[in-house]
C-alpha cells in the first residue's frame, strides 16, 4: 500500500503548519461484521481541519462504514480495531456511550446522501436546526432563533425567515440538502462527514452544493470528509484523494497526484470508465445512411403537440408541455433533464404506460394512442421499455428464464423456442444462460440491468425506451453496460430513446439530443453539435455544472450565483428559463420563445440563443 | 434522480398560486366538504343494502308479531297494515322519505320510536367504546414503544408475547375470565349488571371497567405490535440517524423526531378499532348484559324488526364515516405533507 504524502511523519510538521490540527487521524483501521472477514483492512486516515478529502469508491467498498464509525454509529454487531483512531483528539475506540454522544454534533456530524429522508419531515427545519443549537450551544428564544437565521444564511439559503418556517417537502432538492449542512454544522463541529451529499441532485444544483461545501470549509474552518462514488465531483471539490477499493485504500495523496498521475491499476481503471464530456464515444457503423438524422425515409416515432398535466391538490401541474419529436428508424435519441423536467413521463407516454392530456403519438404511420385489444398488444411487443431499477421489469420472485417467457409468450413463442431465442439472448448480453433458473437476487446489480435488457429485448422489439438504466451502477459496471447498449442496439437494429440525467452518458450513446426543462424542449440537436455549441442557455448551464474529473478544470472561486430554489414558473407568459437565465432581458419574460430552427436538425427555443463559438 | 414527473412541490409561481387560491376553498374545508360528501354518498348506498338485507332474511315481521299459532289470513292483514305487500321501490322511498325527516319508524315489537331506543342505548355502547379505546391506547402503545427502544431485550419479547396472547385470545373468553378474577379478587366489586350513567355515575364508571378492561386489553395488542412496527421502520429512517448524528441520546431522538412520526398508522388502526368496537361490542355487552347498540341489533334481527335493524345498520356506517374522518384530520395534525399545506 502506498502511503499518502500526508502522512509521512516528516510531512507531517510541515503541513501542520499549513493546515489545521488533524481532526481525524486513524492508522490501521479495520471494521469487521460478525464473523464475516474484514469490510474495512488497514486503513490510514487523516482530514485536518481546513481541508476536504476525498474518499473515492464504488458500493461495496467500505467508505460509508468508514463514515459511520468516526461518528460511533456502526451497527452492534460491528467490531472496530485500529492502532490510532482519534477524532478531535479524543480516542474512539477506547470512548463509552456518554463521550460518543457529547462528541456527536459537536465535533463531528455528517451530512447523508438523501437530504429529504435526513431531515424529519413532520418538524419545520428551523425549529430542527435550533433543536441542535440549543443541545450544544445552549442557547435559547431570540438567541436560538437568531442563530438559526445566521446558520441558513452562511449555507447560503435565500429569504432564511421564511424557510425556517417551512417543512422539509416545501423546499427544493437543493435547499434541502443546504438545510440538511446548517443541521450538521449547528453544533458547531470540526469534522463533517459528506455521506455522498450530492447523488441525488441535479448536476447544476451538485455544482452549487460543491461549491458550497468549498465554501464551509473556508468560512468555517472544518475539516471534511467527502466521500463519493463519482470522480468528477471528487476532482472539483477535494484537497486530497483517497481511492477505496474492497474496504482497502489502493492510494492516496494530493488530489493532482491521483487523478492526472494514478499508480495503482484499479484507479486507471476507475478514471478510465468515466464517460467524459466532449470525447464522442459512439461510433456509427455505416457513416453513409445519413447518421442518425430523421429525414431520409419515413421517422418511426411522430409525437405531435403532447402534452400531459395532472391535478395536484386542486393545482393543474404541466408535466409535459406541447413536446413535438421525430425519432428515426435505428436512431438513439437522448432525452436530458433535471428531475421534475418531464422527461419520464414524457418516457411513459411514448410506450402508453400513461395517456397524454393532449395531442397525437404515431408509430409506423399509425395514431397508436387510441389503439385497443390485439393491435395494443402487438404494439406493446414492438415498445419495451428498461427501468432505472431491474426491479421495474424482473419480479424477485420468479426465475429469470420464467419472467423472460413472458414477453415472448405475449408473441406467440414458447416451449423449446423460446428457450432457445432466451439462452441466445442471454449470451448476447453476457450473461451465461445456464444460470437463467436463478432468481433476480442471486445477481449483481450490474448483471441484473443486462437481464432486463435481454428481457427487453428478447421478443425483437423495434423501440426500447430506457429510463436512465445506468444510475443507479458503479462507473465500472455502466461502462460495460453502455457499450452493451450500443452493441445490441446495432445488432438488433433497433431504435432508442434514452433518457438520462448524465450529460457524459447521453453524449456517449445518442446520436440525436433533446434537452428538457419544465415540461419543454428547450433545445434539440445532433449529439456532436449540441455539446460542441450549446445554444439555449439553460443547456449551456447543465453542460457547465458537470464537474469534471479532471481536477485543472477547476472553477476559479467566481461568484456564486443565487441557488436555484426549485421554482419553475407554472404559467409564466415569458421563457420558463427565464429567472435563472444569465442572458434574460424584458422580451424573455413576455413572450415565450419557440423552437425554432438555428441549422440544419438544430432547434431551440431561445429569443438569444447562444453563438456558436461560446462566447457569452 | 428518477423523476416523477411531477415537479418538486414548490413546482409553481406566486402568480398561479394566489390565482389558484382566489379560486378555491381554503384546503381544510374543501377537504371535509369532500369527505362529507362522500360518507352521505355511502349512507346512501348503505340504506339500499340495509333495505335489501333485512328483507333478504327468511320471516318478517307480520310473522313474529302474529305469532307461531296464527292463521294465514291474520298474517296477510297485518303485513297489509304494515305495508309489507306494497312493492319494494316503495316500501324503500316512503322509508327513505321519512329518513331524511328524521323519522325513524317505531319498533313494531314494543310499539317505541326507532329513536329512542337508540338514544337509549348508544350512550352506553359509546362510553364502553371509548373506555376500551383509552385502554388500548394507554397500554399498546407505550408498550409498543419500549419494545421498539428495546428491541431484542427482555421488555421487548415480553410485549410481544402479551400481543401474541391478546391477539389469540377471544374477547368473552377474556372478558369471562377478569370477571372470575375480579369477584376473586375484590368481591365487593359489581362484576357483572351494568347500571346508567345517568342512575349512578359512581356505579356506572365501576362496573365499565371490567368490560372496558376486557374489550380493550386485547385490542392494545393489536396497537402494540403496529407501534413496534411503526417505530422500528422509523429507527432505519435517515432523520433519526440525522439524529443521532447530531448528539442526540436515543430516547431523545425517540421522543423528539420517533413517536409523532410512528403514529400515522396507530392512529388509524386505534381509529378504526374504535368504530369496531360499537359493531363488535355484541359479544362483550352479552357476557356483562349491558344495555348496547349491539344487543339491540342482534335483537331486532331475531325479532324481524325491519326499521330497527334498519338503522342500527345505518347508524354504525356513520361511526365508520365518522371515524375515518376523525383520523384523517387527525392525520392532517400530526403530518404537514398530508392534505396541499401550501
Ligand atoms: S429566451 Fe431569454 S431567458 Fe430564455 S433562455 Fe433565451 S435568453 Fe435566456
Amino acid at each position: 500500500m502506498k502511503v499518502a504524502a500526508a502522512d509521512d511523519p516528516g510531512q507531517t510538521q510541515k503541513d501542520d503548519a499549513r493546515r489545521g490540527e488533524a481532526v481525524l487521524r486513524c492508522r490501521d483501521f479495520n471494521v469487521r461484521y460478525g464473523t464475516a472477514p474484514d469490510s474495512v483492512r488497514a486503513v490510514d486516515l487523516t482530514v485536518r481541519a481546513g481541508e476536504i478529502v476525498g474518499l473515492i469508491g464504488e458500493s461495496g467498498s467500505g467508505k460509508t462504514s468508514v463514515a459511520m464509525a468516526c461518528l460511533g454509529l456502526l451497527p452492534k454487531q460491528a467490531h472496530v480495531s485500529a492502532e490510532t483512531f482519534e477524532v478531535c483528539g479524543t480516542d474512539l475506540a477506547a470512548a463509552d456511550d456518554k463521550a460518543l454522544t457529547r462528541l456527536r454534533g459537536s465535533e463531528v456530524a455528517m451530512v447523508f446522501q438523501d437530504a429529504m429522508g435526513a431531515l424529519d419531515p413532520s418538524m419545520r427545519v428551523g425549529r430542527q436546526i435550533g433543536e441542535v443549537v440549543a443541545r450544544h450551544r445552549g442557547l435559547k428564544g431570540k438567541a436560538r432563533q437568531n442563530a438559526v437565521l445566521e446558520l441558513l444564511r452562511r449555507v447560503r439559503v435565500p429569504e432564511p425567515e421564511h424557510r425556517a418556517r417551512q417543512y422539509p417537502h416545501q423546499l427544493s432538492g437543493g435547499l434541502r440538502q443546504r438545510v440538511a449542512m446548517a443541521l450538521a454544522l449547528a453544533g458547531e463541529p470540526r469534522l463533517l462527514l459528506a455521506d455522498e451529499p450530492t447523488t441525488a441532485l441535479d448536476v447544476t444544483v451538485q455544482a452549487e452544493i460543491l461549491r458550497l461545501l468549498r465554501t464551509v470549509r473556508d468560512e468555517f474552518g472544518v475539516g471534511i470528509l467527502l466521500i463519493s462514488h463519482d470522480i468528477g465531483v471528487i476532482a472539483q471539490t477535494a484537497d486530497r484523494v483517497a481511492v477505496m477499493r474492497d474496504g482497502e485504500i489502493v492510494e492516496s495523496g494530493a488530489v493532482e497526484d491521483v487523478l492526472l498521475r494514478p499508480t495503482s491499476d484499479y484507479t486507471r481503471m476507475l478514471l478510465g470508465s468515466v464517460p467524459k464530456l466532449g470525447e464522442r464515444a459512439r461510433r456509427r457503423p455505416a457513416e453513409g445512411a445519413g447518421g442518425g438524422t430523421d429525414l431520409d425515409g419515413a421517422p418511426l416515432f411522430v409525437v405531435d403537440g403532447l402534452s400531459r398535466s395532472f391535478r395536484a391538490r386542486g393545482r393543474v401541474v404541466h408535466a409535459v408541455r406541447d413536446v413535438s419529436l421525430r425519432v428515426g428508424r435505428g436512431e438513439v435519441l437522448g432525452v436530458v433533464g433535471e428531475s421534475g423536467s418531464g422527461k419520464s413521463t414524457l418516457a411513459k407516454m411514448l410506450v402508453r404506460l400513461d395517456q397524454p392530456s393532449a395531442g397525437r403519438l404515431e408509430m409506423n404511420g399509425a395514431d397508436y394512442g387510441r389503439l385497443r385489444g390485439k393491435r395494443l398488444k402487438a404494439f406493446r411487443r414492438a415498445v419495451q421499455m428498461v427501468f432505472q431499477h431491474p426491479a421495474g421489469s424482473l419480479n424477485p420472485k420468479l426465475r429469470v428464464v420464467t419472467s423472460m417467457r413472458e414477453p415472448l409468450a405475449a408473441g406467440g413463442v414458447t416451449g423449446g423456442e423460446a428457450r432457445r431465442r432466451i439462452d441466445e439472448v442471454l449470451a448476447e448480453v453476457g450473461v451465461p444462460p445456464e444460470t437463467a433458473g436463478r432468481l433476480p437476487h442471486e445477481f449483481s446489480g450490474g448483471q441484473k440491468q443486462r437481464i432486463a435488457i435481454a428481457r427487453a429485448i428478447a421478443a425483437r422489439p423495434q423501440v426500447v425506451v430506457l429510463d436512465e438504466p445506468t444510475s443507479a451502477l458503479d462507473v465500472s459496471v455502466q461502462a460495460q453496460v453502455l457499450d452493451l447498449l450500443l452493441k445490441v442496439q446495432q445488432a438488433e437494429e433497433l431504435t432508442y430513446v434514452f433518457i438520462s440525467h448524465d450529460l457524459a452518458v447521453v453524449q456517449a450513446i445518442s446520436d440525436r439530443v433533446m434537452v428538457m426543462y419544465a415540461g419543454r424542449v428547450v433545445e434539440i440537436a445532433e449529439a456532436e453539435a449540441l455539446f460542441a455549441s450549446p445554444a439555449h442557455w439553460y443547456t449551456r448551464a447543465l453542460l457547465e455544472a458537470v464537474p469534471s474529473p479532471d481536477p485543472r478544470d477547476r472553477p476559479e472561486s467566481g461568484a456564486a450565483s443565487p441557488p436555484d430554489t426549485g421554482d419553475r414558473p407554472e404559467e409564466a407568459r415569458g421563457c420558463v428559463f427565464a429567472a435563472r437565465c444569465p442572458r434574460a432581458e424584458s422580451r424573455c419574460r413576455a413572450e415565450a420563445p419557440e423552437l425554432s430552427t438555428l441549422s440544419a436538425g438544430h432547434a431551440v427555443a431561445c429569443h438569444f440563443p447562444a453563438d456558436r463559438e461560446g462566447s457569452k | 434522480m428518477h423523476a416523477t414527473g411531477l415537479g418538486p412541490p414548490s413546482h409553481r409561481s406566486v402568480a398561479a398560486g394566489l390565482v389558484g387560491r382566489a379560486i378555491a376553498l381554503p384546503p381544510l374545508t374543501a377537504f371535509i366538504a369532500r369527505r362529507v360528501l362522500r360518507g352521505l354518498a355511502v349512507l346512501f348506498v348503505l340504506s339500499i343494502v340495509a333495505f335489501g338485507l333485512v328483507r333478504l332474511l327468511p320471516g318478517n315481521p307480520a310473522d313474529v308479531l302474529a305469532g307461531p299459532y296464527s292463521d294465514a289470513a291474520t298474517r296477510a292483514r297485518l303485513a297489509q297494515d304494515l305495508g309489507l305487500n306494497r312493492p319494494l321501490t316503495e316500501q324503500y322511498l316512503m322509508w327513505l322519505g321519512r329518513l331524511l325527516h328524521g323519522d325513524f319508524g317505531v319498533s313494531v315489537y314494543n310499539g317505541l320510536p326507532v329513536l329512542q331506543l337508540i338514544k337509549e342505548r348508544l350512550p352506553n355502547t359509546l362510553e364502553l367504546a371509548l373506555a376500551a379505546t383509552v385502554v388500548s391506547i394507554l397500554w399498546g402503545v407505550p408498550a409498543g414503544a419500549i419494545a421498539a427502544l428495546r428491541q431484542g431485550r427482555t421488555f421487548d419479547r415480553m410485549a410481544r408475547g402479551a400481543a401474541f396472547l391478546g391477539l389469540a385470545t377471544p374477547v368473552f373468553v377474556f372478558g369471562v375470565c377478569l370477571v372470575l378474577v375480579a369477584s376473586i379478587a375484590v368481591p365487593s366489586w359489581p362484576s357483572v349488571g351494568f347500571v346508567p350513567f345517568s342512575d349512578h355515575p359512581v356505579r356506572n364508571l365501576q362496573s365499565t371497567v371490567l368490560p372496558a378492561l376486557a374489550l380493550g386489553l386485547p385490542l392494545g395488542a393489536t396497537l402494540c405490535r403496529f407501534m413496534r412496527t411503526s417505530m422500528i421502520e422509523v429507527y432505519e429512517q435517515d432523520y433519526l440517524r440525522t439524529a443521532l448524528a447530531t448528539g442526540a441520546t436515543r430516547l431523545q431522538a425517540t421522543l423528539r423526531h420517533g413517536l409523532r412520526n410512528a403514529s400515522g398508522p396507530v392512529v388509524t388502526v386505534a381509529g378504526l378499532q374504535l368504530a369496531g368496537l360499537v359493531g363488535n361490542s355484541i359479544l362483550i355487552e352479552n357476557v356483562f348484559a349491558i344495555p348496547g347498540i349491539g344487543q339491540l341489533t342482534v335483537n331486532s334481527l331475531m325479532q324481524k324488526d325491519y326499521s330497527v335493524t334498519q338503522a342500527c345498520i345505518l347508524l354504525l356506517g356513520l361511526v365508520y364515516i365518522v371515524m375515518n374522518l376523525v383520523v384523517d384530520l387527525i392525520h392532517l395534525l400530526i403530518d404537514p405533507r398530508v392534505g396541499g399545506s401550501r
